[in-house]
């Protein structure tokens, strides 16, 4: 009997451990993607206020190429061509879609800090992960395309989303069993 | 679901409270009416020992099987 419960208190502590070590991997990784989206939103606003309003913004090759400043500075940051689909298609919108990407990612990464893993909210979070990462990449590529812009790089990037999108749909449908099996559990008495 | 849960028939013969019945068990008042109203999926033998030890009955007592009209 004593040996048992012995027993049963070790594998209990290990599991927690375990748990509490996910967790903190979690809460770290939380906070770093949640700053490279904060990161990756302002340097949006940042280029696109200096693109529209000429401040901190520098022209090369007689006008072909434009250098976004550091601020207070003349410190070249971002550079580009200087055409209008360039700067859409080829700038603005991958920054734009980076600050969301890291967004959605720091959300799946609260998901593992929670104290109960399996919960509508973690299945949404995932499943505006997977989704974006399937169909986001892919449109935005074919936009670019239109006006020319994707370029081989860009192609690899969109398949690596794309796996990515994969497996987490297949951690979502694991989530989507886990909370319907929880639910279950909690009817036990 | 066929299974009946008498659970309330037993605590009526023993002029037990549900609110003690829960507290002696270790469960709260809400899953012990979630047992009461046939709601649970299932019952442990460790709540269902804990039942026949507390109210003084068998297993029968407590579940009864009623085959379904349809």
């Amino acid at each position: 009997m004593f040996y048992n419960n012995l027993l049963l208190f070790c594998r209990n502590k290990s599991n927690y451990l375990k748990m509490n070590n996910v967790k903190v991997v979690a809460k770290v990784l939380l906070y770093t993607t949640r700053f490279f989206a904060a990161f990756y939103g302002l340097l949006t606003l940042y280029s696109a206020i200096c693109l529209m309003t000429g401040w901190f913004l520098a022209f090369k090759e007689n006008g072909q190429c434009f250098s976004v400043l550091l601020p207070l500075t003349q410190e070249s940051m971002l550079t580009g061509a200087n055409n209008l689909p360039y700067i859409f298609f080829d700038f603005l919108l991958p920054l734009t879609l980076y600050s969301i990407f890291f967004l959605l990612v720091s959300n799946v990464f609260k998901v593992f800090t929670h104290t109960k893993l399996f919960t509508q909210n973690g299945v949404r979070h995932l499943q505006w992960f997977y989704l974006s990462n399937l169909i986001i990449p892919s449109v935005a590529v074919l936009l670019a395309a239109m006006f020319g812009m994707a370029d081989i790089e860009v192609m690899v990037l969109v398949m690596l989303h794309f796996v990515l999108g994969v497996f987490v749909y297949f951690l979502a449908a694991i989530f989507k069993q886990g909370l319907y099996l929880q639910n279950e559990q909690d009817l036990m008495i | 679901m066929p299974i009946v849960v008498n659970v309330d028939v037993m605590l009526a013969k023993r002029k037990m409270p549900s609110k003690e019945l829960a507290e002696k068990l270790g469960i709260t008042a809400a899953n012990l009416s979630i047992l009461k109203t046939g709601k649970a999926k299932g019952i442990r033998f460790d709540t269902l020992e804990g039942i026949c030890k507390i109210l003084d009955c068998q297993p029968g007592d407590v579940l009864e099987y009623v085959a379904s009209t349809r």
